[in-house]
């Protein structure tokens, strides 16, 4: 297919294909179409693959300190041997010459050549495999440190990927819970109509109305001490989605309203198919296309709100890495201006918000029954 | 007729003759050698312009102001009948012209300096001090100055004996009385009404207009706009002369301007809205880097006075077991201790710029600081093998148990906000992770903290600090063990255990004890035997600096408090 569309000559028979397509198909097509959304799909595969195999792509575990290399600078990768010649990629080692700014420069007789699918740091996969092959790094006592180090000297790269693993499936979980949510409680809503609906509409308004940053403050708050770490991101997870699901049911139940009213549902009715049947099985699946769209262009207000709990310093909880925590050392103008690096999660936080949009852009003009192809 | 005009000219010449004497036998004037504080005499005029932090003051009673913002307005407003000298610590009389402290140290006499006008032209004197004491001494007020003026609970006896002269009779010897007897007097001329309806504690307020407040002070209000400006204006009548017999002081006003945020505050005074600047120990690299192209200088000014530290909780009842057993256990906190590294806490949260600090006397108080003291440099390894002969040992499976087999855990808190705390938090997590004991570090809010440490005490272990008085003495809420800040455990009715009751005896003795080489000895004692139970892991402290532009003379930080509030009677401004 991808063959056909770079090739004029084979324009008539693409046509012709495009009459037998399915709705999918024909989403598809005018999605590819769209520049911005298809570089951010690719943008948003490799941070998340990124995150997902965080294990292989880091050098070092997100815990690893090194408390003698506060805020190491980024060791440059070099390919010119100090002899002037071509060689494997290395790393210099680096000297701290100004403990007072923290202020590294290499050391030209110490080099570390960068060695891939290395052994490196000890990780577990899931709780069950150990392993220890990591994708590239180099020889103690010399270290690789891409984006720099934080104050503990833990690498920032590193962290950038382990701190994916939440910052960027807090909106993914998030959405689905969510979304369940509020898609089940929109549908049976709409479906049943009457004082039914009203009441549960009532409720999702008082659900709604609640101020949510500072709910979110207090529900945070109230997590106990000592919580597992993972245990801590789902609760946070759950936490945004309880507050994420009722503007969602309302649309969802209007649409279920007017969807509702439809013969062929009439048609499931008279033949008699259950309530739950008729609403899961005939009514929601219409409301896809509104789902997905919103839905994508859901997760980076889920991005946004952990990495603002994290900034304060009540979600995902130091010294394990999320985007929105490790921004917060960023805070201080004097540690910015001296160590700029702080801020790459920043813009990791960015990237993804914008990759998000731009994607959830194309998928609502690609899902547009309105729209010209 | 001849013997009317007499009597008129005699009645004149003795109402010009008292009016004479009073300006120049009536005045005790206090000289300040300027040339040894500072270097110079100065000009008058001119303005200093200071950063006093985020927040103005509260109040502007000193008797009902409990926080720095407010007290550091009061105590230039108001005066005590003795204040210590700036650099020696040495008591001098301030509003008192001399004072006599009996051979058996239960009476001390003050001879009040004559001639001394309050902001609104009102002689001070005699009953002036009699109503601050009873302000004072009253619980309705509720003076931060009440609990260092009683002695074993009592308070002392005070007596008018004249107009200048008034005596204090103690209930038994009690060297340190004289640290906290300079507390601020306040007219009864003005406030006298008020306390006798016990309305005291309402009056001051900030919505006072500037010109109720009154003290004796150099410095009298000039305006307050809420948490952005104040301003201090001369008192043109103060009673110090420098050498050359100027009064003093030099400089026209104060303006204090707040500033919520330190990032701010420093961006100001680099664009010159400031005359001087403490250095915040994060931003210290940033000022070193703009002081050679800068019209202002870097002056290191001393440790700072207070303390941080980490604390675990020793109180029965509000621990539960087995974690009471571990607290309680001397040995498995002095192992803990070398797990505290405190290298790197100084090298992270004060760029190497600082002190390790091991004993709780005030840094400054080099007289009584003890240095040879039991230490527990950073080695995990010792940390290991003591845990071990201890009997807390590491299991195959990376855990640490006691011999009861309870795996060893417990919550460690700090409020957010302060980097150190968070700092010695995280490295303290890590090192004991490494000895297989689970530290769960968590940042709250501060108000949380404190309620836990003084209300609820339900908690395991918390990171804080404390603010240091320059007297020992003012640590008793913290070291005897009836104390409310002694935060192991607090509010004992006999001590809990053998050292604490040691602790309290010395500190009862050392009350006692008027020569100060005595007290030095017993203080001595004390910091061993601190050191050797390590209720508290001390952890850094920081070198204070401050920055002070070029055209500031005599601006030299003092030694007691490293700061240059006490020398702004003399400092001046060259153009």
């Amino acid at each position: 297919m991808a063959k056909n569309t770079t090739n004029p000559l084979q324009g008539t028979a693409y046509e012709n294909e495009g009459a037998i397509r399915s709705p999918w198909k024909m989403a598809w097509r005018k999605l590819r179409r769209h520049k911005l959304a298809i570089i951010g799909m690719w943008v948003l595969i490799v941070l998340h693959l990124f995150a997902i195999f965080a294990d292989f792509f880091a050098p070092y575990s997100e815990l690893t300190t090194d408390r003698r290399r506060t805020y190491h600078a980024p060791t440059r990768v070099h390919i010119i041997s100090p002899e002037g010649k071509l060689t494997r990629p290395f790393v210099y080692g680096y000297n701290r010459v100004d403990s007072l700014r923290n202020r590294y420069e290499p050391d030209k007789s110490k080099v570390y050549p960068i060695r891939f699918f290395t052994r490196g740091d000890e990780y577990n996969v899931l709780g069950l495999v150990k392993g220890n092959i990591r994708l590239f790094g180099v020889d103690a006592p010399g270290k690789i440190y891409l984006f720099g180090a934080d104050m503990y000297g833990r690498d920032i790269f590193s962290r950038l990927a382990y701190g994916g693993r939440r910052s960027l499936f807090i909106g993914i979980i998030g959405i689905a819970v969510s979304l369940s949510i509020g898609m089940v409680y929109g549908g049976v809503s709409g479906y049943f109509g009457g004082w039914v609906d009203n009441l549960m509409m009532r409720i999702a308004e008082i659900v709604i109305s609640i101020p949510s940053f500072y709910l979110l403050l207090a529900l945070s708050a109230v997590l106990p001490l000592g919580l597992r770490s993972d245990i801590r991101f789902l609760m946070i997870v759950f936490i945004l989605a309880f507050i994420g699901w009722a503007g969602l049911a309302r649309v969802i139940r209007g649409m279920v309203l007017s969807i509702s009213k439809m013969e062929y549902v009439a048609g499931a009715e008279a033949i008699g198919c259950s309530q739950p049947r008729i609403i899961i099985r005939h009514i929601l699946p219409n409301t896809t296309s509104y789902v997905i769209v919103n839905a994508t262009l859901s997760i980076p207000g889920f991005i946004l709100s952990e990495s603002g709990l994290s900034l304060i310093g009540v979600g995902i909880q130091h010294p394990v890495a999320s985007w929105g925590n490790m921004l917060s050392e960023a805070l201080k103008i004097s540690s910015l201006s001296r160590y700029p690096w702080l801020l790459v999660p920043g813009f990791m936080i960015f990237i993804t918000v914008l990759s998000f949009n731009f994607f959830g852009d194309g998928i609502r003009d690609a899902l547009d029954p309105r729209a010209q192809i | 007729m001849r013997r009317q005009i007499f009597m008129w000219t005699l009645l004149v010449t003795l109402v010009v003759g008292t009016g004479f004497a009073g300006a120049f036998e009536l005045l005790d004037p206090r000289e300040v050698d300027v040339l040894e504080l500072g270097d110079s005499i100065g000009q008058y005029g001119g303005a200093l312009s200071i950063h006093a932090g985020a927040s103005g003051p509260k109040t502007l009673n000193p008797h009902r102001a409990a926080e720095t913002s407010s007290t550091d307005v009061t105590s230039h407003i108001f005066e005590g009948l003795v204040a210590l000298h700036r650099d020696t610590g040495e008591v001098l009389p301030q509003l008192a012209r001399e004072y006599e402290i009996s051979e058996d140290g239960t009476e001390v006499l003050f001879k009040l300096r004559r001639g001394v006008k309050w902001h609104d032209g009102v002689e001070f004197t005699a009953d002036d001090v009699i109503f601050t004491f009873d302000v004072v001494y009253d619980p309705d007020v509720g003076s931060n100055s009440r609990a260092g003026l009683l002695i074993d609970g009592q308070p002392m006896e005070y007596e008018k004996i004249d107009k200048y002269t008034v005596k204090f009779t103690l209930p038994r010897p009690h060297a340190p009385i004289m640290y906290s007897i300079g507390t601020d007097i306040v007219p009864v001329h003005l406030l006298g009404e008020a306390h006798k309806e016990g309305r005291y504690h309402e009056m001051w307020g900030i919505d006072t207009p500037v010109d109720e407040i009154v003290g004796t002070g150099a410095w009298r209000l000039g305006s307050y706009r809420i948490d952005q400006e104040l301003i201090l204006v001369k008192f043109d009548d103060y009673y110090e002369f420098d050498n050359e017999g100027n009064r003093l002081p030099y400089v026209s006003r104060i303006i204090y301007r707040y500033y919520p945020d330190s990032d701010s505050a420093n961006l100001a005074f680099f664009h010159g809205e400031f005359d001087y600047k403490g250095i915040p120990a994060d931003a210290y690299p940033e000022f070193v880097d703009r002081e050679p192209v800068s019209p202002w200088s870097i002056v290191d000014s001393g440790p700072d006075p207070g303390t941080s530290f980490i604390v675990l909780n020793q109180n029965p009842g509000f621990v539960p077991e087995p974690k009471l057993s571990w607290f309680t256990d001397v040995k498995f906190r002095q192992a803990l201790y070398h797990a505290v590294d405190k290298e790197t806490i100084l090298d992270m949260a004060m760029n190497g710029r600082g002190f390790i600090q091991e004993s709780p006397i005030n840094m400054r108080n080099e007289f009584f600081l003890k240095e040879d003291l039991v230490t527990y440099p950073y080695d995990l390894e010792v940390a290991h093998e003591k845990l071990e002969a201890a009997g807390y040992k590491l299991g195959a499976d990376g855990v640490r148990r006691d011999q009861d087999g309870n795996a060893i855990e417990f919550d460690l808190i700090t409020n957010p906000g302060v980097p150190i705390r968070q700092i010695v938090g995280e490295l303290f997590q890590e090192d004991l992770g490494e000895l297989g004991i689970k530290v769960n570090f968590q940042m709250i809010d501060f108000n949380v903290v404190v309620e836990k440490l003084t209300d609820t005490f339900e908690w395991d272990g918390i990171i804080i600090g404390l603010t240091g008085t320059f007297d020992p003495n003012g640590g008793s809420n913290v070291w005897l063990s009836s104390g409310n800040l002694h935060m192991w455990h607090p509010f004992q009715e006999t001590p809990a255990t053998e050292w604490e009751a040691k602790v309290d005896e010395l500190w009862f003795a050392q009350q006692r004890a008027m020569v100060p080489e005595d007290r030095r000895d017993i203080f001595f004692e004390y910091q061993d035997i601190v050191a050797e139970n390590v209720p508290l892991f001390y952890t850094v402290n920081s070198m204070t600096s401050i920055a002070i532009r070029d055209h500031l003379r005599n601006a030299r930080p003092d030694i007691v408090g490293g700061g240059l509030g006490s020398a702004w009677n003399f400092i001046w401004l060259d153009r």
